[in-house]
């Protein structure tokens, strides 16, 4: 299943960037490092992915005390601090030709950084703890905390003036991104999330190897 | 219209690919490293 997984996503990487390179055009107004948002949208909706499996697992661990849920929760926890680093990464480098800066304080940017701030935080208060009941029962207090960031991150936009631009897709209204943007969007999400199953699968096998020994 | 600014597309792909494909080798060293242990643990707890 997860050797599957894998192939499956490999083929998706090539599809991704087959569609943001070949099929979709080039857009009107920014031209080429538009291209960028194949990259950048598809990594923050898998963080977000991510950081609300760390909510589910913390939850549910807390309910039923089963190490697999704190496993669950710790594995898609670092997972999504990886798409998060990417997100922020890759939405500087676009903002540099667009908006002329490579960072700005503003909303949206600054909500993220704190949300990539509190999963690191959540990490490192993860690798403090050696009692196994103790270390999952403190982090699942954090990961429930921390996913307050997650619709204060994806509504800043709207709740505060930002440079950042307004969501265009996950939004209330209709998307106005053309089809064949939009197609190319959809194949680089389908395929990140191909890829956080991936990573999940093996991160999780890993923690159970783990804590066997 | 903007110029074409590819310089900045390949320095954000080339960072995530770099990232992504760094992970997966920390994750493939990591499975590697726990499934050595793990018959060392088993033969202990016999």
């Amino acid at each position: 299943m997860t050797r599957a997984l894998g192939w499956l996503a490999a083929l998706g990487l090539l599809a991704g960037l087959a569609a943001g390179f070949g099929y979709a055009p080039r857009e009107a107004v920014q031209g080429n490092v538009q291209r960028i948002m194949y990259l950048h949208v598809p990594s923050v909706l898998t963080a977000y992915l991510a950081f609300g499996l760390v909510l589910l697992g913390s939850i549910a661990f807390l309910a039923t005390r089963r190490p697999g849920w704190d496993r669950l929760a710790g594995s898609a926890g670092e997972i999504g601090v990886v798409f998060t680093g990417l997100t922020i990464v890759s939405g500087s480098i676009w903002g540099k030709p667009t908006w002329g800066t490579w960072w700005t304080w503003d909303a949206r940017l600054t909500s993220t950084a704190v949300l990539f701030l509190v999963y690191v935080g959540y990490l490192l208060l993860r690798g403090l703890i050696d009692e196994p009941e103790a270390r999952a029962r403190y982090a699942a207090v954090v990961g429930i905390l921390g996913a307050v960031n997650i619709p204060i991150v994806h509504f800043s936009v709207k709740w505060w003036r930002a440079l950042h631009q307004p969501s265009t897709i996950l939004g209330p209204e209709p998307s106005p991104i053309d089809p064949a943007i939009g197609l190319a969007l959809f194949v680089n999400w389908v395929t990140f999330t191909l890829l956080f199953a991936y990573f999940l699968s093996r991160r999780m096998e890993i923690a159970r190897l783990e804590a066997e020994t | 219209m903007m110029p074409a600014n590819w310089g900045y597309v390949l320095a954000a792909y080339g960072i995530a690919a770099a990232t992504l494909f760094g992970y997966w080798r920390r994750l493939v060293r990591r499975s590697r490293a726990a499934g050595a242990r793990r018959p060392a643990a088993k033969a202990r707890a016999a």
